[in-house]
């Protein structure tokens, strides 16, 4: 349908919404390290134009993946008791890059909560919990990119260490 | 040489699967696939050290594509087609021993009981009064068994051949352990993750909350 094959299981639109969209959210993560993690306050008119790409970038990216499933009505399966299986890499993927988008949103409303005229309840939860939300929003996308890697484990010889199937050190 | 799931004892495929659509069955060994729980990721296709899974690309609505060794045939008193068929007796179904791989499975895995179904496939030999019995005979002949018996943690389908493996597109030596097992996050290994995550995460919390400034 797609005329996506084995050789080339990827799409233009994977170029997209994972390489572009992925790529562009890392703002996001990269400010919040530097003003909140790293300290350096001067950046601090950076960090909603920062995170706005980023969520941007990665709810697309996240939307974008599901239809790249070839069973995508299924999708809600990786996060459903009965159907999830925590011991594949791919669940963990999955967990991670899911709370990472409900995080950045979070992290993300006091500027809705500032539109709709809310300040005191801005001033009184961004004191409280938003430090909190700011150091998930660091882990998350630390883990995932750990897991990410992890993936090409269970491919075993015919991942990163050699390009052609069967055909290595430990294969041969 | 006939290619198909060579049903391992600790399968890649099934450590892959993050929505339990690949099953190992505990009862018979087979490596099932139900395409009413798969999302389609198709990290199965990657993750097999054999290559068999499938995607139906050409179709929108595709599924994955593997022997189970005729697994719905069973109840009718069938066994795997491919062996029924079979005219020559290369292709056996039947029960065979206990893979010595079978000892190196990870207590997560669930591995088929000693007499789980298999199918076996023999090459230029005939196992001639062996094929009531089940059981391809492995007299005589200097077989390679590196495949069956240890590489890639096991598989409970033997395949013989006379000629060398690579020749015939099979790797001749594979490691003695499953890739699953280095892939899977056992409980120790999860909960080492967690914690390691839960000690970066309190860094980060007692950095970012001495950091960031109360609202303007």
């Amino acid at each position: 349908v797609t005329n996506l094959n084995d050789g080339y299981p990827w799409g233009i639109w994977v170029v997209v919404d994972v390489v572009i969209g992925s790529a562009f959210a890392c703002g996001g993560f990269s400010v919040a390290m530097l003003v909140y993690i790293f300290n350096r306050g001067r950046y601090h008119p950076l960090v909603r134009p920062a995170l706005l790409a980023s969520l941007f970038g990665y709810t697309l990216a996240g939307v974008g993946v599901i239809f790249d499933l070839g069973r995508w009505w299924n999708f809600w399966h990786m996060l459903w008791p009965g159907y999830a299986i925590p011991n594949s890499v791919m669940f963990e993927v999955a967990v991670c890059i899911s709370l990472y988008i409900v995080v950045m949103w979070l992290e993300f409303s006091p500027t809705f909560i500032e539109k709709w005229g809310m300040v005191d309840a801005r001033r009184r939860s961004s004191s409280k919990a938003m430090f909190f939300l700011i150091a998930l929003g660091t882990v998350l996308p630390m883990m995932h990119q750990s897991s990410l890697g992890t993936l090409l484990v269970v491919m075993g010889c015919r991942s990163i260490r050699c390009g052609r199937r069967r055909c290595c050190r430990c294969c041969s | 040489m006939k290619t198909s799931c060579m049903h391992c004892v600790d399968p890649s495929c099934v450590s892959a699967c993050p929505v339990s659509a690949m099953t190992k069955d505990p009862v018979t060994g087979i490596v099932g696939y139900d395409p009413d729980a798969c999302i389609g990721c198709r990290y199965c296709v990657a993750a097999c050290p054999f290559g068999i899974p499938k995607y139906q690309y050409d179709s929108p609505t595709g599924k994955i594509g593997k022997c189970e060794l005729c697994r719905h045939r069973h109840k009718d008193g069938h066994y795997s087609a491919c062996a029924e068929v079979c005219p020559t007796g290369a292709t056996l179904y039947g029960k065979h021993r206990r893979p010595e791989g079978r000892s190196q499975t990870p207590a997560g895995a669930q591995a088929g009981p000693d007499d789980a179904l298999s199918c076996a496939a023999t090459f230029r030999k005939r196992p001639g009064s062996q094929l009531a019995t089940g059981r391809p005979t492995r007299r005589g002949g200097n077989y390679l068994q590196h495949l069956w018996r240890k590489g890639i943690g096991g598989t409970q389908v033997l395949k013989l051949s006379a000629v060398n493996f690579e020749k015939l597109g099979h790797a001749r030596r594979c490691p003695p352990d499953a890739f699953a097992a280095q892939s899977e996050t056992h409980p120790a290994h999860a909960l080492r993750r967690a914690r390691d995550a839960a000690r970066v995460l309190g860094a980060m919390t007692f950095v970012a909350k001495r950091n960031v400034k109360p609202s303007r």
